[in-house]
């Protein structure tokens, strides 16, 4: 069944954002591989600053986030005195930590990390039996983890992201890493190729990987809201929706950074399998429910590790819900 | 289901239970992008739905050409002569 999205002003400043990402993206590797991990930590603070200093509606958002978390019994543990604009610069401090890490994770450095397991044997069960697995993970901490526990469990990692830069972005990961099992595979809401190519994945036993914190433009229609660090907040309904379309066990999976090239990282089972009724009032419900159950999960970490929250934006603002809910 | 009309019928009944459209919306020439905003993880539900229901598979490269309401009904209805041509 083929179906066309609108070529709308957002579609196409996606597109031009993601041209701009990809030059950033080949740039970003040039120059980390020219000055090293080391310079470029130290020049990392004073971009991190200008950034800080320009980007007004980020650090508002920032703060607006840091209070939300400060009004929880953990998070105030975690953070101690009330979030100020020094709580928040180093949050932006962390971020930019965080893509340093990702820089060397690209390019297949695992071996100079450490990483620290937590719940990794039912995942590790799983990918023995050439099970496929479908992982979500979230703008917290560092995705790219899954790169260490995809080359220990010899499994192949599929990332389904919203790109038209699919190719180019697997030839770059390619050059960078050859032995590394990564792939990008598109996500297309106008076609159902890409639901196919990642089944065919999961008929594999290999893993899909998919971010699940972020309403896209793409997912119209697909979202819900449900409780998120004590007010409503919009989450997509597509990757729990292609849980149960995919039919496997679905795990939560963050890396947390606990130190220069550390990481902790956390899977945790969530679903054994996603099931849904056919009609549209109970599903809508169910979904939002399964939702709810990754929303609570994540922000148990969350409030582990606050300030690795990358969502520099409001969070508790994004597109309301459509026709589903 | 044998005939064009009760697969017309069973699509209907399907987009309409299974999607929550209105039936007056849903024509043979509606397209299921831009008219009945469905999407890819749809067209896998819908394909799904249809071989539960009434044992007809839609692949791949099925889901690939429908781009209407009319395009599922008539791959649908081939698929159906082909089955019960198959079973006499």
């Amino acid at each position: 069944m083929s179906v066309k999205a609108g070529s709308g002003s957002a579609a196409s400043w996606d597109r031009r954002a993601e041209r701009g990402a990809m030059l950033g993206l080949r740039f970003g590797v040039a120059f980390f591989r020219l000055v090293g991990a080391r310079l470029c930590l130290l020049l990392a603070i004073p971009v991190v600053t200008y950034f800080f200093l320009t980007d007004r509606d980020g650090r508002r958002a920032s703060l607006d986030y840091l209070r939300r978390v400060h009004a929880t019994p953990d998070g105030r543990r975690v953070l101690g005195r009330p979030p100020t604009r020094w709580t928040s610069y180093r949050h932006y401090r962390g971020f930019a930590l965080a893509i340093v890490d990702r820089l060397d994770l690209w390019l297949g450095r695992e071996s100079r990390f450490s990483f620290e397991f937590h719940g990794r044997e039912p995942l590790a069960k799983l990918v023995k039996e050439k099970r496929g697995v479908l992982v979500l993970g979230a703008h917290l901490g560092s995705f790219d983890a899954l790169r260490a526990l995809a080359r220990l469990d010899r499994v192949v990692v599929n990332l389904a992201m919203y790109t038209n830069h699919a190719a180019r972005i697997n030839r770059v990961f390619r050059d960078l890493s050859p032995e590394a099992e990564v792939r990008v595979i598109p996500l297309d809401p106008t076609s159902a190729h890409s639901v196919f190519a990642l089944r065919g994945c999961i008929e594999r036993g290999e893993m899909v990987a998919i971010l699940a914190d972020r309403v896209h433009p793409g997912d119209r229609r697909r979202r819900c809201e449900v409780p998120f660090l004590g007010a409503p907040a919009s989450f997509p309904t597509g990757p729990h929706e292609l849980a149960a379309v995919l039919g496997c066990p679905v795990f939560l999976l963050l890396g947390l950074r606990t130190g220069r090239r550390r990481y902790d990282v956390v899977a945790e089972r969530l679903f054994e399998r996603v099931e849904l009724p056919r009609r549209p009032p109970e599903r809508a419900a169910r979904v939002a429910s399964y939702v709810a159950d990754y929303a609570a999960a994540l922000e148990r970490h969350v409030l582990r590790a606050p300030l690795q929250w990358y969502n520099f934006f409001d969070f508790w603002e994004q597109p309301r819900s459509g026709r589903m809910s | 289901m044998e005939t064009k009309d009760e697969v017309v019928q069973a699509v209907v009944v399907i987009l309409v239970e299974r999607f929550a459209l209105r039936a007056e919306e849903i024509q043979l020439e509606s397209r299921f992008g831009d008219d009945l905003d469905l999407d890819s993880i749809d067209a896998i539900d819908f394909a799904v739905h249809v071989e539960e229901e009434h044992g007809l598979v839609l692949d791949e490269d099925d889901l690939k050409e429908l781009r209407t309401v009319g395009d599922v009904v008539d791959v649908l209805y081939r698929k159906l002569e082909v089955s019960t041509r198959g079973a006499a």
